[in-house]
């Protein structure tokens, strides 16, 4: 449904390394998650609204999952305000407690989601899938020192991203054709419930093991063991722009921090 | 009691929001009994056609009716409609699911208010025409199965509910020769005995030897509906379409190219060799 | 049970990360489907159950990581937490299966996932509480919720994922844990 969220367009925040942006990213999400003060949050707005000014990507595109979402952020208001435990309730009845500190901390948390999915969404909106999965793979670069095979997690994710499609088409073909044999989802009895969507699973699960079982048949034929000493495009060098965005996002972390 | 399409027209949505225009302004009526082939190339909206009148997707104009009744109408019984229907999809192999032949076979049967006794009895039936022995194959697992058994299981899934109807999506695309003619025997058998049967196919060789109406599609509209007969017999017609008019009219075609003619209403391999057949005993008659 | 090659368990990961980011789209198609019913969950209980711990550990993390990034959900400020859930549900299930040999392949099914699902969700609910929880309000009720809002989720795990395992023998895709004769089928 979503699958190419990626909207290509000609923006600083587009051209900026997919590796940088992502810890830029984290960055700023320690920054919004430390943040405590009226004017802490009041910086984050700001910084959020050169982000998105930046990227040129519409407000609607980037405001969309909070849209989708209104009703849940509604859920964790009220479950944060209502279950906050504090000494001086305005009324509390069995494990319900209503409070002025409640509220507060109810408002912290839906704002905090509602900027960490914002950032999140700019991220996807700006970078392509191939250019992402490239990036967290060289992020992930370190774990090898775990005894980690980053180049096998990179080749099987890659794989994954490309089996996506079909898999996809398959799934929509099999509800189908199970829908024509008189397949019914609606059944209220937990077990019958359950059972009812084997008749999608089971065909959605073959067809797709059968598929990567064509493809690792074909990879052994072939002499394919592992993706070590497999010759691997060199890194891109960082320019000046990646590095003046992640240090800029470093330095607000810290004051964020600090503040 | 048919299957009628009104002025139907649909569009899928496209991954850009955009709308692509699948079938255009189609009014076709299948009666009982029929046997209808529905030829045409990839992506003219064959398979969008059967999926209409089997009701797995709603028109954005235009009304499906089954037995005079709008079947995307609210309040239709679908129910109904997935007993007299039965679509088989194209590789039908891959929807088996249950542990055993017997349960899988059955499951189109399940929601119906029948006995045990007489899903069991249905259940037998269907995978007897399929040319199974039922007491060999109902307690074996469908998923270990050869790939032509699994198909055959499949197709008598799609019949244990008896359809009226039975519509098939390029049943025959990768079956070997004696497989191909063994399940072309048996839909023709089950018409004889008053099954409607609509197949989507590239074949036109079993199209024109076992259908007698065929609907040619192209781009999304109704280019051509006629007896099997007419249609394979305008030979130029289905060159500008680039589709095949089987095997048999094909030489035929040829052998009036080079001078012997052949009547076009030879569609059929008895037809071709009477024709030749004649022609020759004409030459030798004028030899003498 | 012998053994897959690691290039077959590698691509079979694959194949499960995919239905990760599938199954969730596939069945927001089917009406009542609901949130109880955790699609993303499956593969990656698969993949512990029939690949091993490594394998499970890299679908639970790469799983949703990858749907989030393709789909947009789950939402980014969710995806830590859930990451570390399914994470140990892939770790634990291929953990259990290696250690828990019983004879019989629907009784080593079922024990490793109630074990892995129920040791899962407490670790899960602890690393939460710790680190990701943004709100403080208690954990008793969070272990509650979870737990009560989880139980469903758990039984139609238990029903679902046996037969999937159970079908993909048949279909020999994956080898049989034990060889016939020793199988009680």
């Amino acid at each position: 449904m979503l699958i190419g969220k990626f909207v290509p367009i000609n923006s600083i925040i587009h051209r900026l390394d997919a590796r940088m942006k992502i810890v830029s990213l984290i960055f700023l999400l320690v920054a919004v998650i430390s943040t405590s003060t009226v004017y802490g949050y009041a910086a984050i707005i700001m910084v959020l609204t050169v982000i998105i000014w930046l990227s040129k990507l519409s407000l609607f595109a980037v405001l969309s999952p909070i849209r989708r979402l209104w009703l849940f952020f509604i859920v964790i208001f009220f479950m944060n305000a209502f279950f906050f435990s504090s000494d001086n309730p305005l009324f509390s009845w069995w494990i319900i407690s209503f409070s002025g500190e409640g509220i507060r901390q109810g408002i912290k948390v839906v704002f905090n989601v509602c900027v960490v999915m914002i950032l999140g969404n700019v991220l996807t909106l700006s970078t392509s899938p191939i250019d992402m999965t490239n990036a967290l793979s060289s992020l992930l670069t370190p774990l090898k020192l775990l005894r980690v095979p980053v180049e096998d997690v990179a080749m099987i994710i890659n794989i994954a991203i490309q089996f996506v499609p079909t898999i996809l088409e398959e799934s929509n073909m099999i509800r189908k054709a199970q829908t024509a044999r008189g397949a019914h989802f609606e059944s209220r009895k937990l077990r019958e419930k359950a059972l009812s969507f084997l008749p999608l699973l089971i065909p959605i699960f073959i067809s797709s093991f059968r598929r990567a079982d064509e493809l690792s048949l074909a990879m052994e034929a072939r002499g394919y063991r592992n993706a070590k000493r497999r010759t691997k495009k060199a890194g891109v060098p960082f320019r000046v722009l990646d590095v003046t965005a992640v240090a800029a996002c470093f330095v607000i972390c810290i004051i964020q921090i600090y503040i | 009691m048919p299957i009628e399409l009104e002025s139907v027209s649909f569009a899928y949505k496209s991954a850009d929001g955009s709308e692509i225009q699948a079938l255009r302004d189609i009014s076709i009526k299948i009666g009982d009994g029929e046997f209808v082939g529905i030829m045409g190339h990839t992506g003219c909206g064959k398979t969008t056609l059967i999926q209409l009148m089997a009701g797995l997707l709603t028109p954005v104009s235009g009304s499906v009716l089954f037995d005079g009744l709008d079947i995307n109408m609210r309040d239709y019984d679908r129910a109904k409609l997935r007993e007299a229907v039965s679509l088989v999809f194209q590789f039908p192999e891959y929807q088996l699911f249950e542990s055993t032949v017997e349960r899988d076979v059955a499951f189109g049967l399940k929601h119906s208010r029948q006995s045990r006794d007489e899903i069991s009895e249905r259940v037998r039936w269907s995978l007897e025409i399929m040319g199974f022995d039922f007491d060999l194959i109902r307690k074996k697992s469908p998923l270990s199965l050869s790939g032509g058994e699994k198909r055959r299981v499949a197709i008598a899934g799609a019949l244990v509910t008896k359809p009226r109807y039975l519509i098939f999506d390029e049943p025959i695309a990768g079956l070997d020769q004696m497989s191909r003619n063994a399940f072309l025997e048996i839909i023709d058998e089950l018409n004889r005995e008053g099954t409607a049967v609509v197949m989507v196919s590239h074949n036109a060789d079993a199209i024109s030897e076992y259908c007698k109406r065929v609907i040619i599609f192209s781009d999304g509209e109704l280019v051509t509906d006629g007896a099997v007969k007419e249609v394979f017999s305008d030979i130029n017609k289905l060159e500008e379409l680039y589709l095949n008019a089987g095997t048999p009219r094909t030489i035929g075609h040829m052998l009036s190219g080079h001078g012997m003619e052949i009547s076009d209403k030879a569609t059929s391999y008895d037809e071709l060799l009477f024709a030749i057949k004649s022609k020759l005993q004409n030459v030798e008659r004028t030899l003498h | 049970m012998e053994k897959m090659s690691y290039v077959k368990c590698s691509i079979f990961t694959a194949a499960c990360i995919a239905l990760c980011i599938v199954l969730p789209m596939a069945f927001h198609a089917v009406p009542m489907a609901g949130p109880r019913f955790l699609p993303m969950h499956i593969p990656v209980l698969l993949c512990g159950l029939i690949c091993g711990w490594p394998f499970g550990l890299l679908t639970g993390l790469a799983g949703p990581l990858l749907s989030s990034l393709l789909t947009g959900m789950p939402p980014q400020a969710f995806l830590p937490s859930m990451m570390v859930e399914l994470g140990f549900y892939g770790l634990l299930t291929g953990l259990m299966m290696q250690f828990v040999r019983t004879k019989k392949v629907y009784l080593d099914l079922y024990i490793s996932l109630v074990t892995a699902m129920v040791i899962g969700r407490i670790l899960a609910g602890i690393s939460r509480a710790l680190i990701f929880s943004a709100g403080e309000y208690s954990m008793a009720v969070w272990t509650t919720s979870f737990f009560v809002t989880a139980l469903p989720g758990i039984i139609i795990q238990i029903i679902l994922l046996p037969s999937i395992v159970f079908a993909l023998e048949a279909a020999r895709l994956i080898p049989r844990r034990y060889p016939k004769g020793l199988n009680d089928k």
